[in-house]
């Protein structure tokens, strides 16, 4: 009987480190998988490849962690990179000074993503309808301002941004590794990042405590917004060029990221480096497709199995600690 | 978040009520949910409300936590006339409700709820995890809560020690009157007791306790004086010497008139 009992909590035990480190086991069970199929895969150069394609994002991705975090959904990150993307190539193009461009995008960006938190929090609208509509909005807006052609030639010294090196880093992973800290720091740190999360786990727990709840909601989507727009100011720099098409479908890698993470979808928590490693995984199914040359079709189909696998982890991942605590509470 | 002095016993105990409601009225519609409701809490008393489903129970107590305005009547907090008009000026009064789903943030720890929304801060942005586990621990231990694993979610814990936990938090922010709603509902017999305990200890802080439940037996064992609401209106306020569950049970069905509602304190 005892022993019984015991069992049961080893396997607990086991289950509870393995989940809560399922994002590492995943990166590192692909990993070996890809280098089992493809040499090519464990190299330096492939590697960096990886990484640099992630690096988009990811710094889109680590910012949206806080809003899944606080139970919100935004759809419209991937619109609103496309977006700032075009604006900053125009203004560049039209001879406005790179820090100065930079700056407008920045700002234009974060007041876009508190003008779509603002609606949501303030006449209690569902957030994926609210952004699903703005995301249509910055994507006309983005055909509208290009006339459907991409914007080109940026300088060298923009496309620096995206294409130089910091010693032997790239600057793309410079960036990313700042982003990545301060959002780190934010969630875990300050009174804003635990608000978010308090707002994530119990909202109205939260109202009754007297957190300003609509000030932090319509925070966490400036938060978002403002990391879509770095991501933009990375993307346009690394393709010196703005293309229309930028930035669609990356909400999408962004959730999975986060989820797979170890995020949860209902909120209450953060795991920004776990979002790191879903990028991982996100770039590697993509590499070790490209690297095996299956159609690129293919691809599309993989990252929808991914959400799907990712969304199943997570609800599996809830379930468990659910009956772990129903015993518990049985046992007392 | 200032903390109480320990001992906490600084309520002029002058046997004047703490709080007082005078003739208070509600209506929803035509409903009269609370019909000239008189009620007096005294300092160092567990007071239950009883009744049966719709007696006007749960509106009256959030007529005392600001849910709800009264449409007519008076409150008086220390024997100054007071308007409740939002939860918030409650709190201020220092009148804290603990609801039957306990405002908890699962996914959060310990210290973080029990600092929800007064999260001490080190320069004004970054929150002070060492002031906030140090204060916990000095809370808990004052108000005698045994809670093993601060850094745990709270969501791994036992309804007992979530119970326990929203009782010391409404406390710890300077509760000098607590509101419980319904605390030992959906609990264990252990837990239970040691809820009960828990309240009756809050009682020697010098904190006055209104509870409602629906359990007689928990409300005989933990409280003082016992008020019956029958149809939104105040029919009997007893001492627990003075009555017996038989008599409470028939105030609430309405088998036994009430005679005494004049003589009432």
């Amino acid at each position: 009987m005892r022993s019984k009992e015991g069992q049961a909590q080893l396997k607990d035990a086991v289950y509870r480190v393995v989940l809560r480190n399922k994002v590492a086991v995943i990166v590192i069970f692909l990993g070996l998988i890809l280098n089992f199929v493809t040499p090519l895969f464990l190299t330096s150069t492939n590697l960096f490849n990886v990484l640099r394609q992630i690096t988009t994002t990811a710094i889109l991705s680590v910012g949206f962690t806080l809003v899944l975090g606080a139970r919100e959904i935004d759809l419209s990150v991937g619109a609103l990179l496309g977006l700032v993307g075009v604006i900053l190539a125009k203004l560049l193009v039209a001879g406005v000074p790179i820090w100065l461009a930079i700056a407008i995008g920045l700002a234009f960006g974060t007041v876009c993503g508190m003008a779509g938190g603002i609606i949501i929090t303030l006449f209690e609208i569902p957030a994926f309808i609210v952004t699903l509509a703005t995301a249509q909005v910055y994507r006309g807006a983005n055909y509208l301002i290009t006339g459907m052609a991409p914007v080109t030639k940026l300088s060298e010294s923009f496309a620096f941004i995206g294409q130089g090196y910091l010693g032997p880093i790239p600057i793309p992973v410079c960036i990313l590794a700042v982003v990545f800290v301060i959002v780190v720091v934010v969630v875990n740190k300050t009174l804003f990042g635990r608000h978010a999360i308090a707002v994530g786990g119990n909202i109205e727990a939260a109202r009754l405590c007297g957190i300003k709840v609509m000030r932090v909601r319509v925070g966490v989507y400036a938060v978002a917004a403002l990391c879509a727009s770095i991501g933009a100011v990375v993307m346009t720099a690394r393709a010196a060029s703005a293309q229309i098409g930028a930035g669609q479908g990356m909400e999408m890698d962004a959730i999975t990221a986060v989820v797979i993470g170890g995020t949860p979808l209902y909120g209450g928590n953060a795991n920004v480096i776990g979002t790191l490693f879903g990028c991982m995984i996100v770039g590697m199914v993509n590499n070790g497709l490209n690297l095996l040359g299956i159609d690129s079709n293919w691809q599309v189909v993989a990252k929808g199995l991914l959400i799907l696998f990712a969304v199943l982890s997570d609800v599996l991942t809830t379930r468990f600690y659910e009956n772990v605590r129903r015993r518990q509470t049985l046992a007392e | 978040m200032e903390l109480p002095a320990s001992g906490t016993a600084q309520t002029i105990d002058d046997g004047k009520p703490i709080l007082e409601l005078h003739k208070i009225c509600k209506y929803f519609g035509g409903v009269h949910a609370l019909e000239d409701v008189d009620l007096a809490l005294y300092p160092n008393e567990v007071l239950a409300i009883v009744g049966d489903n719709g007696a006007g129970k749960s509106t009256l107590i959030k007529t005392i936590s600001g849910a709800h305005r009264p449409d007519s009547g008076e409150i008086y907090f220390q024997g100054r006339k007071v308007e409740i008009s939002n939860p918030r000026v409650a709190r201020q009064l220092g009148i804290e409700t603990v609801y039957q789903d306990l405002a908890l943030v699962n996914t959060l720890d310990v210290p973080e709820n029990i600092f929800l929304g007064r999260t001490p801060t080190r320069l004004r942005w970054f929150v002070d995890k060492k002031k906030m586990f140090a204060q916990t621990r000095e809370i808990l231990e004052r108000l005698n809560i045994k809670i093993p694993f601060l850094r745990d979610p709270v969501q791994n814990m036992s309804g007992g020690q979530r119970q326990a936990l929203a009782l010391g938090r409404a406390v710890a922010w300077g509760g000098r009157i607590v509101i419980l709603d319904e605390p030992t509902a959906a609990l264990g017999v252990r837990e239970k007791s040691n809820v009960l305990t828990l309240i009756k200890q809050l009682k020697a802080h010098g904190v006055a306790i209104v509870v409602i439940s629906h359990n007689m037996r928990d409300v005989f064992d933990v409280s003082d004086r016992i008020v019956v609401l029958r149809g939104g209106k105040n029919v009997a306020s007893r001492p627990k010497e003075e009555t017996s569950m038989d008599e409470i049970v028939k105030l609430i069905t309405g088998a036994l008139e009430s005679v005494d509602i004049a003589h009432q304190d």
